[in-house]
């Protein structure tokens, strides 16, 4: 019987960092403060690929790191298969690990350059299992078939490796217990497109081989449309519209994703592409805007955006956005 | 199914030692380093077969004589003898053993030690870093020779004191390189891989930083043994490191200090063994730096 | 017929590794007509970095220009000394580059460095005129409140605004050709939209310059350009105007590269991933380079390397299968 509750529930998660200010003021409490997230909410349901948009500055990285537990909260609650993921610490922590994976944007830095292919991709396993050394071996070989790379390739080293094949590998190591959970931190941004589309592929095979919910976090909207059940889309730390893929798509509701959608320069698109120019630049996480931390660049904006923050709410069909005038 | 990758396009593997000695034959000083290096092991190693006398030996008849190719020289007593008449040239020769030994010592404690301390004071941060960095600078404002020398005026002279003394005085510069390098591995993919995966700090920094590290560590490592052979030298020339009768460069050429304007000869051969061994051990550091220097890595 | 600005023939530019040599451009033939864009399109390893750099002669040693023709408004610039090509960079040929921080100097105000440029190239410039030109420059290319900026920082700029600086410098002199190699590859979504606009207001308002848009992305290029000419490990495997290459392309390598883009138009399916790896610069596959992962492959593509021939007018394809 398939368990229909959420996987994983986040709730008014917030992230901030001491920024780099002088001594005098960071001992006075008074230094300055990255306001990397700010109050998000959301879930991932069992199975479900939920993909995380934003630019930079948006939070998104740091909301992977937060749920991969590399990065502790300010505030705010995480529950994995309802229990509490945050409170977790030692050795309860440590067991629990093998259940939410992480793989990384960076090919090059994701392995160690001094590690074998087969050590990388046992490390998981001897970590959390005691096996003997034919069937470690077995087991790595599977993994590597797994991702499509020939199991004789583990006796090699990273840097022999192409980055789409390093991708691989790290997936592979990722997958080496079974995760309930992937977090896919801009994995396929480094590669070129056509060997995008081949770990794009593979992200989806995994996920129906593996049952595997996975957080998708990337920049580019057209990756995340072909991986994603759902979108969640972030703009300076909060979480300003989250909906299933199709919706998202076809009729985005909060201006920035409208904004968002219609700069990207599509083949496709290219002759009917209208984009709807956006003032200025994000501003810094160090000083977000009041309010609506959208309204200084927003073509709706009014004087209630200046002042009021947008709750997350729900509008038809499942979607939600944080907009009074969505 | 997606395409399985095959081997094809891979390099071959190519194993550490071989493109270690590639590399070496086709750099000049790397070689010469190399080659130097190895027959001063080789010395040391062999010093009883090869020193045609034995060193502590005092030869009344054999005081003061000159080396074999000076006048009244003879060939028995090649680098001549001493102000004992001990022949210079065995003593030379066991000096080295006294020379390699200190400095493999040395170096490896002040390696294990400083390592160690550089990667914990560096992957953990905070508390920890600040307590063994602040050590660190405290010993860094002391000159490294003096360092020693008020360590060794508290536990006294002797070989082993001196081992002791001037492991202490080292370990600050690994542990510098080493938290430096740990700092900047630290925020790398792989390191937040490993933890996430639930891996343990200690796993972490044997398992993934040390490792990375290593060949700066050996660079370095390499570099001081050259610079303790010669500190070696300096206690010992103040006497307080290797005590007689054991022959030591150092010590030889305090002794031959007194009578450097007619008998040079006494300082001579150690001297010349003190530099050989010192510019081979730079060579050689030199071409290990070059080859792998992680700045350099190759593509 | 007037001669085309840019003429550059079988142009080969190559580096030394410790693994052999690595063809970068392997024998490029290439023309550009005066105010034309042209998107010079390719992944890692295509060569359309090394080409662009080759054009200005800004590639480093020990990679060097090892054969062909390059010509610039009728002069040859292989044949030119370092003085002379100087002289051209700036002024009639420009490049901008992929990371803005990189470009700029730090500790120089970006008044002082696009001052650079003028004073370089027009040594008796009066400071009054020379402040008056940049100003106006950097407000064409969109920096608001330009002549308070004069005196600023490059890091008191955002990565956007840094790009438009860059933009200024390069175009100030009214060059004849500006090679892009990436210009909003580092910057967000958002500001990339507005980067693009502004070159292309650029461009519509300055009808003389002619550019050479060079991206990893189609959808840039296919925005941007007039005529496409896509590259593969060094060669050249299609040229056609840019509505012929996204609606109809005929290289199979093309094809596949179409294939593999997500999209944000039509129905999601699975992606069609062109199989195997890219090509290897210092030992390509012999015959075509591209044959090992082509699914129309045939024997004489194992053997002999296809020439770009000419299909249609205004169409080259470097393929047997069009042959």
């Amino acid at each position: 019987m398939t368990d229909a509750s959420p996987l994983v529930e986040v709730n008014d998660l917030t992230v901030h960092f001491a920024g780099r200010g002088n001594v005098l003021g960071r001992l006075l409490g008074k230094g300055p403060v990255v306001h990397a997230v700010n109050g998000i909410s959301f879930a991932i349901g069992r199975q479900e690929v939920l993909g995380l948009v934003g630019e930079s500055g948006s939070g998104k990285t740091t909301t992977g790191r937060v749920l991969a537990r590399l990065v502790p909260p300010t505030a705010g609650r995480v529950r994995l298969a309802g229990e509490d993921w945050l409170g977790l610490s030692g050795s309860a922590l440590r067991r629990r690990r093998r259940d939410v994976q992480m793989i990384f944007q960076n090919p090059f830095a994701s392995l160690d350059p001094k590690w074998t292919v087969e050590r990388i991709v046992a490390e998981p396993l001897k970590t959390h299992e005691r096996l003997g050394a034919p069937e470690l071996r077995r087991r790595v070989a599977s993994l590597l078939e797994g991702v499509g790379l020939d199991p004789r390739l583990m006796t090699r080293y990273p840097h022999q490796f192409s980055g789409g094949q390093r991708q691989r590998i790290g997936l592979a190591r990722a997958m080496a217990l079974n995760p309930q959970l992937l977090i896919a931190d801009e994995p396929v941004s480094a590669l070129d497109v056509s060997i995008q589309a081949q770990i794009l592929n593979l992200l989806a095979e995994l996920k129906s081989s593996h049952r595997l919910s996975m957080l998708f976090i990337s920049h580019d909207l057209a990756v995340v449309r072909h991986v994603s059940d759902r979108v969640a889309v972030m703009y300076l730390g909060t979480l300003v519209e989250i909906a299933e893929t199709k919706a998202l798509y076809r009729s985005p509701r909060h201006p920035y994703t409208q904004a968002l959608l219609s700069a990207i320069p599509d083949p496709a698109r290219r002759k009917s592409r209208k984009p709807i120019g956006l003032r200025g630049e994000i501003p810094s996480p160090l000083n977000p805007p009041s309010g609506c931390v959208f309204h200084p660049r927003c073509p709706l904006a009014q004087a209630v955006c200046a002042q009021d923050t947008p709750k997350l709410r729900p509008l038809a069909d499942g979607q939600w956005a944080a907009c009074h005038f969505a | 199914m997606t395409t399985i990758e095959t081997t094809e396009s891979l390099d071959p593997p190519v194993s550490a030692a071989q493109r270690f000695l590639s590399e070496l034959i086709r750099s000049p000083k790397g070689l010469t380093g190399f080659v130097l290096i190895v027959l001063v092991l080789l010395v040391a190693l062999l010093a009883p077969l090869l020193a045609p006398h034995d060193p502590a030996q005092q030869v009344l008849g054999a005081r003061f004589q000159p080396p074999a190719f000076a006048e009244d020289g003879e060939w028995s007593r090649v680098l001549g003898g001493d102000n004992l008449g001990r022949d210079i040239f065995s003593r030379v020769l066991y000096g080295s053993q006294t020379s390699i030994m200190v400095a493999l010592l040395v170096v490896f404690n002040a390696m294990i030690t400083g390592s160690i301390l550089g990667a914990i004071s560096g992957y953990f941060g905070g508390i920890v870093d600040a307590a063994i960095m602040r050590v660190a600078d405290f010993q860094l404002s002391f000159p490294f020779i003096l360092v020693a020398l008020l360590l060794l005026a508290i536990v006294g002279p002797g070989f082993w004191t001196m081992v002791f003394a001037l492991s202490v005085a080292l370990w600050v510069s690994f542990a510098r390189l080493v938290r430096g390098e740990t700092l900047k591995i630290r925020e790398l993919e792989y390191i937040q891989a490993a933890k996430s995966i639930g891996v343990g700090h200690a796993a972490i920094i044997f398992g993934h930083v040390i490792p990375n590290v290593l060949p700066t560590i050996i660079v370095l490592a390499t570099l001081d043994i050259a610079a303790v052979v010669l500190y070696e030298a300096a206690i010992s020339f103040l006497g307080l490191g290797t005590q007689p009768p054991t022959p030591s460069w150092g010590m030889m050429i305090s002794e031959g200090r007194n009578y450097l304007y007619e008998n040079y000869w006494m300082a001579l051969g150690p001297g010349i063994a003190i530099m050989t061994t010192s510019i081979a051990i730079n060579l050689f550091g030199d071409f290990l730096r070059d080859t792998y220097d992680p700045r350099q890595e190759r593509l | 017929m007037s001669e085309p600005l840019l003429s550059i023939e079988n142009l080969v530019t190559r580096f030394p590794t410790k693994r052999g040599r690595l063809t970068a451009v392997d024998g490029v033939s290439l023309t550009l007509e005066r105010r034309e864009t042209l998107g010079l399109v390719g992944e890692s390893g295509s060569g359309k970095s090394v080409l662009g750099l080759s054009v200005m002669r800004l590639v480093q040693p020990p990679g060097k220009i090892e054969s062909g023709t390059i010509r610039f408004a009728g002069t040859s610039l292989l044949d030119l000394g370092a003085d002379e090509m100087r002289k051209l960079r700036g002024q009639r040929l420009a490049m901008i580059f992929q990371d803005p921080t990189a470009t700029l100097n730090p500790v120089l105000t970006i008044g002082e460095q696009i001052g650079e440029v003028l004073r370089w190239h027009l040594p008796s410039i009066r400071p009054a005129e020379l402040r008056e030109r940049v100003v106006e420059m950097l407000d064409r290319v969109g920096i608001p409140n330009a002549s308070q900026r004069f005196g600023d920082y490059p890091h008191e700029f955002s990565g956007g605004m840094q790009q438009r600086v860059i933009i200024a410098a390069a175009l100030i002199l009214n060059p004849a050709l500006v090679i892009a190699d990436e210009p909003t590859t580092a910057l967000d979504v958002t500001v990339q939209a507005q980067i693009l606009d502004l070159l292309r207001r650029l461009k519509d308002g300055e009808p003389e310059t002619a550019i050479i848009l060079v991206s990893h992305d189609l959808g840039v290029v296919g925005e941007m350009c007039e005529r496409i000419a896509v590259m593969y490990a060094g060669n050249l495997v299609e040229v056609a105007a840019a509505d012929d290459i996204l609606d109809d392309p005929k290289h199979p390598y093309t094809v596949g590269l179409i294939a593999s883009i997500p999209r944000l138009d039509r129905e999601v399916g699975a992606l069609n991933p062109i199989p195997g790896r890219l090509a290897d610069p210092v030992s390509p596959p012999p015959g075509c380079k591209f044959h090992p992962r082509c699914i129309h492959a045939f024997d004489r593509c194992r053997v002999e390397r296809p020439v770009l021939k000419m299909l249609s007018p205004g169409r080259q394809v470097a393929c047997h299968l069009h042959d």
